[in-house]
């Protein structure tokens, strides 16, 4: 629900792309441009050891933004996001996502909900994982 | 002037001169911290103390001010895991606030520390009055998701626990002080502690480290630890 009022609000800002399988949306250490509200598909997280190989991080689906908080804190992707199979993407570019934060405290009150339960989700993981 | 546990106690947000330096949540201009300041009650905890609960429900949020903080989750087989240490600037339990959910990890002071507690619905209306409180609390957010996405990192790649060792004493030389007999790191930390950062037992914390002095790759020395050569430490980290 909530991240239905982000996609509202940002609907006029977006740039709609569309993604064959194997795309690659961003790449781990560019700078992030701005985010991307998955509309649809399933994209890859994947991020690299030193080795070359790329592990799998998570799986994104439909509704999810790519992107956020590294737009925020203004530090490099963190990791590669790749079209699993046919993608729609909205991308959003930074400013214009930040202005429309600033419009609206409804906006930026969803924006801050994604990001608590992105931190809440990664919690999750750590304690699975640390129990294998 | 006396104070409890030797705290030099800053009672007003506008007076304090962390505020600028520390690069944190509270690092906003006049008119957000004047709300802060009057929404804020500030006291002083001792080492050891516990702010908030793992499936606590969300009082309010907590601002370090002063001291260091270790956030833990405990893992779906009953194993404390350290997932940060949290330090001044930091504000704490703000996605169960947020999300209006038990909280996630239980906080517990390190050192003697200043710490500010907000009522939930306070803090949500102070969000909802100034936007730079919510990009400051996003970024908040971000750097604990980070944070924790580097823990699942190491926690996730094939590393040795002699490597996992190394990558925390590596990580912790950042903020370490270059002295003429290394770099020298105050730990906080028990060794059961640093165990508990890197997923290992306190037996094997203790190993690891004679291990690492007699190898010439540290000197301890009381509650500080020297790093003698980052270089060679370097190379035992893979990723």
């Amino acid at each position: 629900m909530s991240r239905s009022i982000i996609e509202t609000n940002l609907a006029d800002r977006e740039t709609l792309l569309r993604l064959p399988a194997g795309e690659t949306l961003f790449r781990e250490g560019e700078t992030p441009r701005g985010v991307y509200v998955l509309h649809s598909g399933t994209v890859d997280l994947l991020f690299s050891a030193k080795n070359g190989s790329a592990k799998p991080l998570r799986e994104a689906q439909p509704g999810q933004i790519l992107g956020l908080s590294c737009v925020v804190t203004q530090r490099p992707h963190d990791c590669t996001a790749t079209a699993a199979e046919p993608c729609e993407v909205a991308f959003i570019e930074r400013d214009d996502f930040l202005r429309a934060l600033d419009d609206s405290p409804a906006v930026w009150f969803s924006v801050l909900r994604v990001l608590s339960s992105e931190v809440n989700a990664v919690y999750d993981d750590i304690r699975t994982m640390a129990a294998r | 002037m006396p104070s409890p546990y030797n705290l030099a106690l800053v009672e007003h947000c506008s007076q304090c001169s962390q505020r600028q330096t520390n690069g944190g949540f509270c690092n906003m201009a006049a008119e957000p911290v004047e709300a802060l300041d009057s929404m804020k009650f500030t006291g002083a905890y001792p080492k050891g103390a516990l702010l908030f609960v793992e499936g606590e429900q969300p009082r309010g949020v907590f601002v370090l001010c002063r001291g260091r903080a270790k956030l833990t989750t405990t893992s779906t087989e009953g194993r404390t895991l350290i997932v940060k240490i949290a330090s001044p600037g930091e504000i704490l339990g703000v996605s169960a606030a947020i999300l209006g959910r038990p909280y996630e990890v239980s906080a517990e002071t390190l050192e003697a520390s200043q710490v500010s507690f907000i009522r939930r619905d306070d803090f949500l209306h102070f969000l909802n009055a100034y936007s730079e409180a919510c990009m400051h609390t996003a970024q908040q957010l971000s750097e604990k998701y980070e944070s924790a996405q580097r823990e699942i990192r190491s926690l996730g790649l094939a590393h040795t626990t002699s490597e996992k060792l190394a990558r925390l004493l590596l990580s912790w030389s950042a903020s370490g002080e270059e002295t003429p007999q290394g770099t020298r790191l105050q730990v906080l930390l028990t060794h059961e502690e640093i165990g508990q950062m890197i997923g290992t037992t306190r037996e094997t914390v203790t190993r690891l480290l004679s291990e690492f002095k007699r190898k010439k790759l540290i000197s301890m020395k009381g509650s500080s630890l020297f790093l003698l050569s980052t270089g060679e430490m370097r190379e035992m980290v893979s990723t």
